[in-house]
């Protein structure tokens, strides 16, 4: 029953027509992983997608790559829609894509994850770029819908705590379309009009992946990270991570914990401002007493000072007894009718005497010059000091973290007792 | 107003701060001390007497009002 034979170019030709003019293989949508992924330069796009058993070679022209949305990736399941094309040179068919519809974890989780992707690329997440919360706010903003729990959650948060900062409130739509458009401008508004607030909080309660979508819309995300307010964000609950949370300044977990965030307790501010003061009150008296130990310090200088008065004292004292001793003499001599000799003689004794006197201070004086620690010092000794600036004359004095004073010539140092070694008895 | 106001506690704090710090100055002299603490205490009444003027509002602006 075989027809004549035909050429290949016939076949292929005559296959291309089946193909072509096949209802169902004209406009297919088939399901399958992108592997092979390749990226023409002429901006053509060409895989295949494949199940576990088969496999079909892919075509997306670059006019259709336009108009989708996803980023396409290796791995990523799809459904491919187009219709089945031959190439009649080759001798095969491939699927010629028009669209792209993602499959798997679904739209919206994979529109997130290239978000993410795209905004973290370009530095929008950078924690080099989040500002600091500021610690004592003056005026807030608060953007959210003016209806939702969250905005009576946020000021009974703010107002409970604090009664001082100023609340601006700007009411939003925080789901739904167009959701995201006016959360971005209010957070434009708010850095245009009133640049004087010092944090803003944006969010709303819990909802849905869907209901919270304005969230992790881009324009929203790019009014936070262009704002020169900080922002706090507080979207749904804990488990919910939104674009926004990423390009904020701070995330909080919910819009109680924002408000949390926003705002410092007066009475915490109170008690910090007390505490400061107790801090400053503290330390003068640190200073103060430096200053009393240091004068119990100086008293090594001051020892220094009553000897040197008692060793002028005593010169005083030897020149007084030696003058009198010589106007005594001379009156002897002179008053009295002794033989010359004779008067020499006791001149002699005298003199003696006097020398033995003078021998006596100048002993004293070097007694005592040897008693002055300053001497001592200039010598090379030092005088170890405790922190109330006694001398220490034993170990006994001596624990191991002391804080200890060495004195010497020309200066003193601050040493501390590493470890004590006392002489046990025998 | 609102701005000057801020600066004002942010600041009477952070002096009130730093003039604690000056104190721990190892080498800061009995009368920088004083003069220290002296003004360590002006600050702590600022920042009090701002505290004291507290006069919380609460206002909402409609976008579409505008």
């Amino acid at each position: 029953m075989a027809l004549k034979p035909i050429r290949v170019s016939q076949l292929n030709a005559y296959i291309h027509r089946i193909l072509q003019t096949d209802p169902v293989l004209g406009n297919i949508s088939v399901i399958g992983e992108i592997s092979n992924l390749k990226f023409h330069s002429s901006g053509h796009v060409y895989f295949s997608l494949k199940d576990e058993n088969s496999k079909i070679n892919c075509f997306l022209a670059a006019q259709n790559l336009a108009h989708i949305r996803y980023d396409l990736e290796e791995g990523m399941e799809i459904n491919a829609l187009g219709y089945i094309s031959v190439y009649e040179r080759g001798g095969y068919y491939s699927l010629n894509v028009r669209d792209i519809e993602v499959r798997g974890e679904g739209d919206l989780a994979v529109k997130f994850e290239q978000l993410k992707k795209k905004l973290d690329k370009e530095g929008i997440f950078d924690r080099a770029h989040k500002k600091e919360i500021p610690a004592f706010p003056e005026n807030i903003a608060v953007v959210t819908a003016s209806t939702g729990a969250a905005l009576q959650d946020i000021l009974k948060i703010v107002t409970g705590k604090n009664d001082y900062v100023n609340i601006r409130i700007f009411p939003v739509k925080v789901q739904g379309p167009g959701a995201a458009e006016e959360i971005a401008e209010a957070i434009d508004t708010v850095n245009a009009e009133f640049p004087d607030t010092d944090v803003m909080i944006i969010g709303r309660g819990g909802g849905s992946l869907e209901d919270l979508w304005a969230f992790n819309e881009e324009i929203v995300a790019r009014s936070i990270y262009a704002s020169d307010i900080p922002v706090i964000s507080g979207v749904g609950h804990e488990i919910d991570f939104t674009i926004a949370d990423m390009a904020a300044d701070m995330r909080a977990e919910t819009p109680t914990a924002a408000a949390n965030a926003a705002v410092p307790d007066m009475d915490e501010i109170k008690m910090i401002i007390g505490e400061a003061r107790d801090d400053l009150e503290d330390k003068i008296g640190v200073q103060i007493k430096k200053r009393e130990d240091m004068v119990a310090s100086l008293d090594i200088g001051a020892l220094g000072k009553r000897i040197d008065e008692r060793i002028e004292f005593s010169r005083l004292k030897s020149k007084n007894i030696l003058g009198q001793m010589g106007r005594t003499l001379e009156g002897m001599i002179a008053g009295t009718s002794l033989k010359t000799e004779d008067a020499y003689h006791r001149l002699d004794a005298v003199t003696a005497v006097i020398t033995a006197g003078q021998h006596r201070a100048d002993m004293l004086k070097q007694q005592l010059d040897n008693m002055d620690p300053r001497n001592i010092i200039s010598k090379g000794y030092g005088a170890i000091l405790d922190d109330r600036g006694k001398m220490i004359t034993s170990a006994a004095q001596i624990k191991e973290k002391d804080m200890l004073r060495i004195v010497v010539k020309d200066g003193d140092a601050d040493v501390t007792v590493d470890e004590v070694r006392r002489k046990t008895d025998g | 107003m609102a701005e000057q106001k801020k600066l004002d506690f942010e600041q009477s704090m952070a002096k009130l701060e730093k003039a604690a710090a000056n104190l721990t100055k190892e080498d800061i002299t009995l009368d920088d001390a004083i003069k220290n603490y002296e003004e360590g205490i002006k600050y702590y009444n600022q920042c009090n007497e701002i505290l004291a003027n507290a006069k919380q509002k609460i206002e909402t602006y409609n976008n579409k009002l505008k």
